[in-house]
């Protein structure tokens, strides 16, 4: 599964975009907002293309791109009904629906008694995770997780970055969306980093987060351990590497302290 | 006495499953207050307790009014509440509107709504945004101005579910500033499940299993940091590395701040 943008134009929000996100990567999107609005309305694109697997996208299809948000209200009033009703507007039918939605509460801890209860009892965390599973049923290939992590606490993260490797495994194209670099840090192996709608720098995760003076110079967020890396080399003539775990900074710090 | 809410034996069931039993806690007045919860341990459900939206058993209080269907209009106008997470936190579609609805529906002059406006523009800087439609904001203004109607009517406590889960390091430092300048008037009750910002609070409550594990100020509440993980709570990168070096003897302090770090360290 590959997506391609070609020289796309958007709106003045978008400027000669060229990006290539593929599924044996999980890609991360920073400064993500003209990237899904794009792809929502693809009709609107004055120049330029986008395509999945070659094939022209023109028109938006949720059956291809699932764009999971938090922020979305539900449709209906009831937790089953809203996953049905995702499933119906998308065409998936399926004799085996109530096995499949089973499974995938499962995944997520959830007890089925959930499926009973109204949407807005629901807690935040229970709500997205619903949100999901709606999604997930109609086995997407494109799969938009909007501000992955934001509010999560350690079991839900594992849930979910467990997840992303799983759909990643099954060939399904992951995208991450953040405002928070140290979320894709942690949890992409290629970012693309958008700024005044051009794509300021893109590739692989760790070799962007170790070269972090142009994202600097564009006031871009970077992770805590690579600006504290950075300065202490810049600014003390300290020799640390570029680390992603809080115990590979510390035994890197006390070498250099002591 | 200088408390301002008291909660004294709260206790809440949904479904047979008992959310809360026994909670026992108070605020102080002129404080910002961070209740720290994981996700689904009951931070919604409490605001809306403390708020009237869910009704309990009259055992909170704020400046000895009783919450209870005698006072809920004299309790009513003591608070300003906003669940940031709420996709219909908006009623209306420009800013101006939403800012006067809650004085509009209290029946004060037109006059008076707009004094009281620009009082609330100045303290949460809003220049820009006022005259704005809602869609035209970005999230950080839409959470300036929530957080502006919350205290337009001038309560004495304000309870914000979440305002910070969608907000960067810079932003949030900017609203406590304002939060800051807020907190003389109206004592600030926010929740939220990560540890990322408590060292800007003045007073911590660490919520587990619908009961309270720590009550107290951010640096004591971080020497509990193994319990804290064991609560399912994420230690954020930054403090984690100052615990682990102080554990070390390396620096003293809770260092969120990179350059301070860096400083600290290499001197």
């Amino acid at each position: 599964m590959e997506l391609k943008f070609n020289n796309v134009n958007y709106k003045a929000k978008l400027n000669n975009v060229n990006i290539t996100l593929n599924s044996n990567k999980i890609n991360g999107i920073y400064n993500y907002n003209s990237f899904i609005k794009v792809l929502a309305n693809p009709k609107f694109i004055e120049g330029g293309t986008i395509s999945i697997d070659n094939k022209t996208y023109h028109k938006y299809d949720p059956r291809i791109i699932a764009i999971v948000d938090k922020d979305m209200p539900f449709y209906t009033s009831k937790v089953i009904d809203e996953i049905l009703f995702y499933s119906k507007v998308r065409g998936y039918k399926s004799r085996n629906m109530k096995e499949e939605i089973n499974t995938l509460l499962e995944k997520f801890y959830l007890d089925p008694s959930i499926l009973k209860r109204i949407t807005p009892s629901l807690s935040d965390t229970e709500k997205y995770f619903i949100k999901l599973i709606a999604n997930l049923i109609y086995r997407p290939k494109i799969i938009i997780f909007k501000d992955i992590m934001s509010g999560m606490d350690y079991r839900n993260k594992k849930i979910i970055k467990k997840l992303i490797e799983e759909l990643k495994e099954q060939g399904v194209l992951v995208i991450l969306t953040s405002f928070n670099s140290n979320i894709l840090y942690e949890l992409t192996d290629e970012v693309v980093i958008f700024n005044k709608g051009k794509v300021l720098i893109s590739g692989s995760t760790n070799e962007i987060y170790s070269n972090i003076e142009i994202l600097l110079n564009n006031n871009i967020d970077v992770p805590y351990f690579s600006l504290l890396t950075y300065k202490a080399n810049k600014e003390k003539g300290a020799h640390l590497f570029y680390r992603k775990d809080v115990r590979d900074v510390i035994k890197d710090v006390y070498k250099s302290v002591s | 006495m200088n408390n301002i809410l008291e909660v004294t034996h709260l206790t809440y069931a949904y479904n047979d499953k008992t959310i809360f039993h026994d909670l026992q806690f108070s605020i102080k007045k002129e404080t910002i207050n961070l209740l720290l919860g994981t996700n689904g341990s009951g931070k919604t459900t409490l605001i809306r307790l403390l708020s009237g939206i869910l009704s309990s058993n009259e055992n909170i209080s704020i400046d000895h009014i009783k919450l209870n269907k005698q006072n809920i209009r004299k309790y009513m106008l003591s608070i300003g509440v906003v669940f940031f997470d709420d996709p219909n936190r908006f009623l209306f579609d420009n800013v101006l509107d939403e800012l006067a609805f809650p004085l509009e529906n209290l029946n004060y002059k037109k006059d008076v709504i707009i004094n009281r406006i620009y009082e609330i523009r100045n303290i949460l800087d809003l220049q820009n945004c006022l005259n704005k439609k809602i869609s035209e904001l970005t999230y950080y203004e839409q959470v300036k101005v929530l957080i502006g109607i919350s205290i337009i009517h001038k309560p004495k406590i304000i309870f914000l579910d979440n305002p910070f889960s969608k907000l960067n390091d810079t932003e949030v430092k900017k609203v406590f500033k304002i939060l800051n300048k807020i907190k003389k008037d109206t004592t600030i009750f926010i929740t939220s499940s990560s540890l990322e910002q408590i060292l800007l609070f003045d007073d911590v409550i660490v919520m587990n299993h619908g009961s309270i594990l720590i009550h107290d100020h951010p640096k004591s509440v971080l020497q509990h940091d193994n319990e804290l993980s064991k609560a399912g709570f994420i230690i954020p990168p930054m403090i984690d590395l100052s615990l682990k070096l102080s554990f070390y003897g390396i620096i003293d302090d809770v260092i969120t701040d990179v350059d301070r770090m860096v400083d600290q360290l290499w001197n």
